[in-house]
């Protein structure tokens, strides 16, 4: 890993209208077989204001869009999104290669910036595992651009 | 459910860890039956579009640019419900048990299955893979009775060079002579 993390992995669930799969594999991903907390050093908050790793999972409905930009505001810099699941990545069943659909808003990237995609339906937990270690990656990268350009504001 | 019933701890073999090896799932492989990443064979593949229309998220996308035509397999919308592999009628599609697909957003990976396309003999239009003519003769040669199909074989050759439309022009000219004014409206 080239950057460095100077902050564990805080990680907030987001479900944004799915059919609860995938958050039930990501449920999965927390027991003991698969043990995410001990092996990539990741925890589950309950604020976004706490997070750092922001999950969603599901198509983004109409109902839930403005929640999902007002949980997204939240969550503090540095941040990255992970998107576990098709609905998130492309509306799958729920209207994927630009089928329009009178209830959902998303994909998600619409609206936000996304930087790790999980395909599956569901992904399994294994997959999903990948996803967030590819965005703890990000993550860092982010981090050290953050603290090169304070450093650079603070000499300059 | 009595509480009796229950076990009192989850029983596992001995020896065997209670985590799943690093990296998880990679290395302990997957059960029995499961749906990864379809993969499609691009010699057997025709380029018929079934998969296209049959598929319930919108995965398969077709495309034809001039001579080229082709069928873009998305990642990102597949649900591997395996719909696919079911009506290939080439058996072209094979679900694949690779399921660690994680990427990053600005990446997205598809797979493109191409073909050239040929031209009708009578207007010159674009309209078909010629693999895909010649996989339709053969499930004729197979299925066919054989009281006609001499018949329908001598009467496919013929049509198989055509366009829809101009097959449509060739086969009322030759049933119906100077009936029906040919040409305008149709599809």
């Amino acid at each position: 890993m080239s950057a460095s993390l100077k902050r564990a992995l805080k990680v907030y669930r987001l479900h944004a209208g799915g059919c609860n799969n995938c958050d039930i594999e990501i449920l999965a991903l927390l027991i003991p077989r698969f043990d995410a907390e001990r092996k990539l050093g990741i925890e589950i908050v309950h604020s976004p204001e706490d997070a750092n790793v922001l999950v969603v999972t599901g198509p983004v409905t109409k109902q839930i869009k403005n929640m999902v930009l007002e949980v997204y505001e939240q969550v503090p810099e540095p941040k990255a999104v992970v998107v576990v699941g098709t609905c998130g990545l492309s509306g799958g069943v729920f209207g994927g290669g630009g089928v329009e659909n009178y209830a959902i808003a998303g994909p998600i990237h619409k609206f936000i910036p996304v930087d790790v995609h999980v395909p599956g339906c569901p992904p399994k937990p294994e997959a999903i595992m990948r996803g967030i270690a590819l965005a703890i990656q990000k993550l860092a990268e982010k981090a050290s651009a953050k603290r090169n350009s304070a450093k650079d504001a603070s000499l300059g | 459910m009595d509480s009796s019933e229950l076990p009192e701890k989850i029983p596992r073999a001995p020896g065997d860890p209670p985590t799943a090896p690093e990296p998880a799932g990679l290395e302990t492989g997957v059960p029995e039956g499961f749906r990864g990443l379809p993969k499609v064979d691009p010699d057997k593949c025709t380029l018929c579009g079934t998969c296209a229309s049959e598929c319930p998220a919108w995965a398969v996308e077709r495309v034809q640019e001039g001579e080229i035509a082709r069928r873009i397999f998305h990642v990102d919308r597949c649900i591997f419900c395996g719909r696919c592999a079911e009506v290939c009628p080439e058996g072209a599609v094979e679900m694949s048990t690779e399921f660690d697909l994680a990427h990053y957003a600005a990446e997205e990976p598809s797979y493109v299955v191409e073909a050239r396309v040929a031209q009708c003999e009578s207007c010159g239009k674009s309209f078909v893979v010629p693999r895909h003519l010649d996989a339709v003769g053969k499930l004729l040669e197979e299925k066919l009775d054989p009281s006609i199909r001499e018949l329908v074989l001598r009467d496919y050759e013929e049509y198989k060079k055509l366009c829809p439309d101009c097959r449509r022009k060739r086969a009322e000219e030759r049933f119906h002579p100077g009936k029906y004014e040919i040409g305008g409206g149709g599809r």
